[in-house]
């Protein structure tokens, strides 16, 4: 527990930060006709004056920012110590083989993300992709059963199935009411094909949980 | 928080800007180029922080670069990405603080009657009350506020700079040194009081 410290009275015996707590309003009537309190707003006033020189200073000042050599470090550090995530075979491998080819989650994610920016009507936060594996019971019925089927004399070089789980925040406006269900299916539809095109693989599924409704 | 005037919004195809939570998120993620962007737009204000905490522009670089690689690392960690600059604040605030105790600068919050005899006693006192040259040049003002800045405990210091300097609120800086907003309030305070004080000797 800190003492209060012999200066924080004031010769009239107010305390000097009750007096600065009232800066902002008409000095009242004590105020107003006692030097040590005028004194002590006058020297506030003083104090707040200069800060906001200084502070409009520092942000003025182009001096005030750090080398780029800094920036370019860490952004190498950043870089190398990338969170990769798993790699996705860009192939569904065969009973003796495993594929070569592999993409990075993180890879895929950017692909996912530029859809939801090139829509403009949604903004993707965090967003996963998963292999799929045939037969997995979390699937729709009739989607595992197909892939049940498929994966039992699987030739090479058939793409790989992903299912894609997206966060995302929809954007509407008084000029523009997105009615939520149909965003969320244009972003679907795009998540699709951008990522067949772009990726190669086949997204099977597409989870979209709407975490916000943001205004421009 | 201030806003800071000098950054754009961030172009990407189609869209005009994405939002900060967005760009946390994704970072979180792994996203370097979001991290990048969210990285430009702080270092300055860390960097800001570190010099008037410091006083040694190389140093101030240092906790640049420690400070967001920090982040880097720890992002995942961050369980609400709104509050990611109060955030950020803290680690860089925590850094600047363990610094200076590790290089045996002036003790953490010293008494009031010390830091006050300090300042008196470095400078010449020449109390001028009702003093129409008190209302001192623009110049000699902020280099007096500049000076009686190294005076005050790094507590001190460190909070009337959040404050007045980075327009952090009381909660965010509560936050940022893990203290109770009352111990903030308390500081900012007596912080003002030194100021006051110390510019009035200083001439």
């Amino acid at each position: 527990m800190e003492m209060t410290p012999p200066s924080r009275r004031l010769g009239c015996g107010r305390d000097i930060d009750q007096v600065w707590d009232g800066i902002d309003r008409e000095p009242d009537a004590h105020e107003r006709g006692c030097p040590f309190c005028t004194a002590a707003r006058a020297d506030l006033r003083r104090l707040q004056d200069a800060t906001r020189s200084l502070r409009q200073e520092e942000l003025d000042d182009p001096a005030l920012e750090p080398s780029p050599g800094v920036t370019e470090r860490i952004l190498a550090i950043a870089r190398a110590e990338v969170r990769r995530g798993r790699r996705l075979p860009l192939d569904r491998p065969g009973p003796d083989q495993t594929s070569d080819l592999t993409v990075s989650e993180q890879a895929v994610a950017t692909v996912i993300r530029r859809v939801g920016d090139r829509a403009g009507r949604v903004e993707i936060r965090s967003c996963a992709v998963r292999l799929v594996d045939p037969g997995d019971p979390s699937l729709a019925t009739d989607l595992a059963e197909d892939a049940g089927d498929a994966a039992a004399d699987v030739p090479p070089g058939i793409p790989s199935d992903v299912t894609v789980s997206v966060r995302v925040s929809v954007l509407s406006t008084a000029g523009n009411r997105a009615s939520i269900p149909a965003v969320v299916q244009e972003l679907r539809d795009g998540i699709i094909g951008a990522v067949r095109q772009e990726v190669g693989v086949n997204v099977v599924q597409v989870d979209v949980v709407v975490e916000d409704v943001h205004g421009d | 928080m201030s806003q800071d005037h000098e950054t754009a919004p961030e172009e990407l195809p189609g869209r005009s800007s994405v939002s900060e939570t967005a760009l946390v998120a994704r970072a979180q993620d792994g996203d370097v180029e979001s991290f990048e962007i969210l990285l430009r737009r702080y270092q300055g204000r860390v960097y800001r922080l570190a010099v008037r905490m410091l006083f040694d522009r190389a140093e101030a670089e240092d906790v640049v670069q420690d400070t967001f690689v920090l982040v880097w690392r720890r992002l995942p960690t961050l369980a609400d990405p709104t509050v990611f600059a109060t955030w950020v604040y803290q680690i860089a605030t925590r850094r600047c603080l363990s610094l200076l105790r590790t290089r045996g600068r002036r003790q953490t919050d010293p008494t009031e009657q010390e830091t006050l005899t300090r300042v008196q006693d470095e400078q010449q006192p020449d109390r001028v009350e009702g003093d129409p040259e008190a209302a001192a040049t623009y110049a000699a003002q902020l280099r007096g506020l500049d000076q009686v800045l190294r005076t005050l405990s790094d507590d001190q210091r460190a909070c009337w700079v959040l404050r007045e300097l980075h327009e952090l609120s009381y909660a965010e800086i509560a936050y940022a040194m893990q203290l109770p907003v009352s111990t903030v309030r308390g500081r900012i305070a007596r912080a003002r009081q030194n100021i006051v004080e110390g510019m009035r000797s200083w001439r």
